[in-house]
């Protein structure tokens, strides 16, 4: 397209792709945690937030290829997560291979067909997200529930990587799509982070109820929601993952391939094959699951991609202009 | 062409191989002069040319001196339309067309005189576009009569009406139609080049440029292509920026560019109240809902997720599904299929015959199916009411009927899972879509302005005006088209 894609969709894409990871969370945490873990994910977006403000920076090529890989490395967390979520809570017994080939088979198509049908897209699939997460909100049977008093105040951070997976699509990504109209800051950047400390809170608020039946926070919501209606609103919470993960997905996908600045069908099929492969492999050996899924690795590189890269492009370009 | 008459009449008789429905008419002017009229049988008024032709040509006395040729032109017929006619290539399109070419000796230019006298349908009400509170025409098949049905109801000299002509062996007219001063005119140039790329032997319905006209990598389940068998539609649609094309022989004008949206407006919704059109519309979206996913959850949620039923309906669901033989996703996709059978007999039987395929129908395959333990009940009332939801739209009919088919599959193979991620890849299929460079699923994605106005409801006019936008001013809208 040599059109520029609109700011909203790819706000309202980078939003869902950045709760994706909320609405599959393991709520073993404290809202101590939740807040602790926000406010640092935060801190460390700071410099990505000034370098896409004041400068537009073209990143080179070994940045480039850490940002593939962290794309990879969150498609494997995701699709970990979602057969996880899927095979425990809604369906025990079906084989979790075969829910991640069901659902990487489905990637493939947004993936192959660009970032913005991807983002006309996001805007549909999140009015019906909104629509199943105000339904399932304002079904909640809020006189019976009690609120927890006693507050958790631990913190741990092998907890909280759920919680800061959501900020990985503010990060190198967002310097790839160069195709957006607008300050990307501005209309795109701040409107999703709003969107994923919304979430934030409405964690915290499910945190505080004492709903914690379940593992899934927003799952536990929308199980109790069902004892007001005479079905259960917990299929809604699966369209509503559903989407948010499947976005989620693609965006990473699309981040990818915009960091290789390649936009093939090959590619999106590698990525889709990579993701599948490596995460299978997670899920069935071990010693996969401890490397890929190393907790340390991953806030490394995160702390990486959030400042360390940054910093050095910054002063790379400022030595150049000196230079010229 | 020639000076002598009879090799012209050679050779239009070589041409059309002494064709039967190839008339010629000779005769001698008073002066002895070999003269003659030209026509196809059965496209042209025989009166009309017997007394604005034939008979002023064989009683006039032609002054000395005078050029007969502009004499008989000038002074002679008096019909409206006269053209001079120099090219054989001209001759054999005029005759084509109901005209009737006057042909004197010793003359190499001839005349063709509009006397065309075709059999055609009149105007009648569309079948397919039904309104209750709105003109009662609609198209015809001939192009001049669809021509002035569209003049009269937009007086305005901006209404440009721009013949072409397509089929390599039918030669079938056909006629752009906008108005200049709204139109985008990348949009129209576009659409020509299109045109003109039409690689068809015949056109024999607009159908047949559908797929020509299509944006490149917009092969999809949804059309983005509209047709309309009403003036009044088409004339709403122009002054909106759309251009119509009408072809000669069918009713159905095709229009572009062509939204989602549209299909869930009708010209019914301008003429009611605000309140009560806006009701319509979301009875529509809720209608496509149901009729694309009702089959579908209903497999999915029987077979995977029994836990979101009620427990009275899941009891009286399990009492009805236990007689059946069938497993639910077949007996459903038999019950689908069935109807669809039903539906396309029922379509093109003549009318006393599809009564008795509709009583067959409800009463052999409805009830004694039901009563015989074939079909249960709720698979028959869910499929019933998906059947009869996707009536509410007309147009997507096709697209509901095949997606509904998919929709039922993947509830049966995935459960919910799977209707959620066809649906979602169906979605972004449907937002990779152009009509003419124009997102096929604007004004919602991309959002513009005036997006809830006129498509999530119908606003009042006062309000309706101020957001009027044309097609081309949305929002994405991508108009510089690959060479």
């Amino acid at each position: 397209m040599k059109n520029k894609i609109s700011s909203f969709q790819f706000a309202v894409l980078t939003g869902l792709a950045s709760i994706g990871f909320a609405t599959i969370f393991t709520g073993g945490i404290s809202c101590f945690s939740l807040v602790v873990s926000t406010v640092l994910a935060i801190l460390l977006l700071v410099p990505t937030l000034l370098l896409q403000t004041y400068r537009n920076p073209d990143i080179p090529l070994p940045f480039r290829m850490i940002s593939v890989f962290f794309a990879v490395l969150i498609g494997i967390w995701l699709l970990d997560e979602y057969c996880e979520f899927f095979t425990e809570m809604v369906k025990t017994g079906i084989p979790k291979w075969f829910i991640g080939f069901l659902f990487m088979l489905s990637v493939l198509y947004p993936c192959i067909k660009g970032i913005e049908a991807v983002s006309r897209a996001a805007v549909v699939g999140a009015v019906f997200a909104v629509l199943a997460l105000v339904l399932i909100f304002v079904l909640l049977p809020w006189k019976d529930i009690e609120w927890i008093n006693s507050a958790d105040r631990s913190f741990s951070l092998e907890q909280s990587i759920g919680n800061i997976m959501m900020y990985t699509p503010f990060l190198t990504s967002v310097y790839f799509f160069r195709n957006i109209k607008g300050d990307k800051v501005k209309s795109v950047m701040i409107p999703a982070l709003v969107t994923a400390l919304i979430f934030t809170a409405v964690m915290c608020l499910g945190k505080m109820l004492s709903v914690n039946e379940y593992e899934f926070i927003f799952y536990a919501l929308a199980e109790i929601s069902c004892h007001v209606m005479p079905m259960g609103l917990s299929g809604f919470f699966i369209a509503f993952s559903l989407i948010c993960v499947y976005f989620n997905m693609v965006y990473f996908c699309h981040s990818a391939k915009s960091a290789l600045k390649n936009n093939s069908k090959l590619l999106s099929a590698i990525y889709v094959g990579v993701v599948y492969g490596l995460s299978m492999l997670t899920i069935y050996n071990e010693t996969a699951s401890k490397i890929l899924q190393n907790k340390y690795l991953f806030i490394g590189i995160f702390v990486f991609q959030a400042v360390f890269l940054p910093i050095s492009v910054a002063v790379k370009e400022r030595n150049n202009e000196k230079a010229e | 062409m020639e000076k002598i008459l009879t090799q012209n009449i050679n050779f239009l008789k070589n041409i059309f191989e002494f064709s039967s429905d190839l008339t010629v008419r000779e005769f001698k002017l008073r002066d002895g002069t070999s003269a003659a009229v030209l026509s196809m049988d059965g496209m042209v008024d025989k009166t009309e040319v017997t007394l604005s032709i034939t008979a002023p040509l064989i009683t006039a006395v032609f002054p000395t001196d005078t050029d007969k040729f502009s004499y008989i032109n000038d002074r002679l017929l008096t019909n409206c339309e006269v053209a001079e006619v120099t090219q054989y290539e001209e001759l054999i399109s005029y005759i084509m067309s109901g005209f009737a070419v006057v042909a004197v000796d010793g003359y190499e230019k001839m005349s063709a005189v509009g006397t065309q006298g075709f059999p055609y349908r009149g105007v009648t009400e569309p079948t397919s576009e039904i309104v209750f509170r709105g003109s009662r025409e609609g198209f015809s098949e001939p192009l001049k009569v669809n021509i002035t049905l569209i003049r009269r109801r937009i007086k305005n000299p901006d209404l440009v009406f721009k013949s072409m002509e397509v089929g390599r062996l039918s030669k079938t007219q056909i006629c752009l139609c906008y108005i200049k001063s709204v139109v985008s005119h990348k949009i129209l140039t576009e659409l020509e080049k299109r045109l003109q790329a039409v690689d068809l032997d015949t056109v024999l319905a607009s159908g047949y440029l559908v797929s020509y006209l299509t944006d490149r990598n917009s092969r999809s389940v949804f059309s983005t292509i509209g047709v309309t068998e009403r003036p009044d539609t088409l004339c709403g649609k122009l002054t909106e920026g759309r251009i119509g094309i009408i072809v000669d022989g069918t009713p159905a004008v095709i229009i572009v560019p062509y939204l989602f949206i549209e299909n869930f407006q009708s010209f019914d919704d301008y003429s009611n109240r605000p309140y009560f059109a806006s009701f319509i519309r979301i009875l529509k979206y809720i209608s496509f809902i149901f009729a694309l996913y009702m089959p579908g959850l209903y497999v999915a949620v029987t077979d995977f997720h029994l836990e979101y039923l009620p427990t009275p309906l899941l009891n009286h669901i399990n009492d009805s599904l236990r007689i059946t033989p069938f497993p639910l996703v077949v007996e459903v996709l038999l019950v689908a299929f069935m109807y669809e059978v039903m539906r396309e007999a029922g379509l093109r039987l003549p009318k006393p015959l599809s009564h008795a395929v509709s009583i067959v129908g409800a009463l052999v395959i409805g009830e004694t199916g039901v009563s015989a333990g074939l079909i249960s009940a709720p698979t028959l009332i869910f499929v019933a009411f998906s059947a009869i939801c996707s009536y509410v739209l007309p147009e997507l009919y096709g697209t509901v009927t095949i997606l509904k088919f998919g929709y039922i599959i993947a509830g049966g193979m995935f459960g919910v899972i799977g209707i959620v991620l066809l649906s979602l890849t169906a979605t972004v299929s449907a937002c990779s879509l152009n009509s003419f460079g124009v997102p096929y699923f604007s004004p919602i994605a991309p959002v513009s302005k005036g997006i809830i106005s006129d498509n999530f409801i119908r606003s009042d006019w006062h309000k309706l005006i101020k957001h009027k936008i044309k097609v081309q001013n949305l929002t994405g809208v991508e108009t510089d088209f690959e060479e």
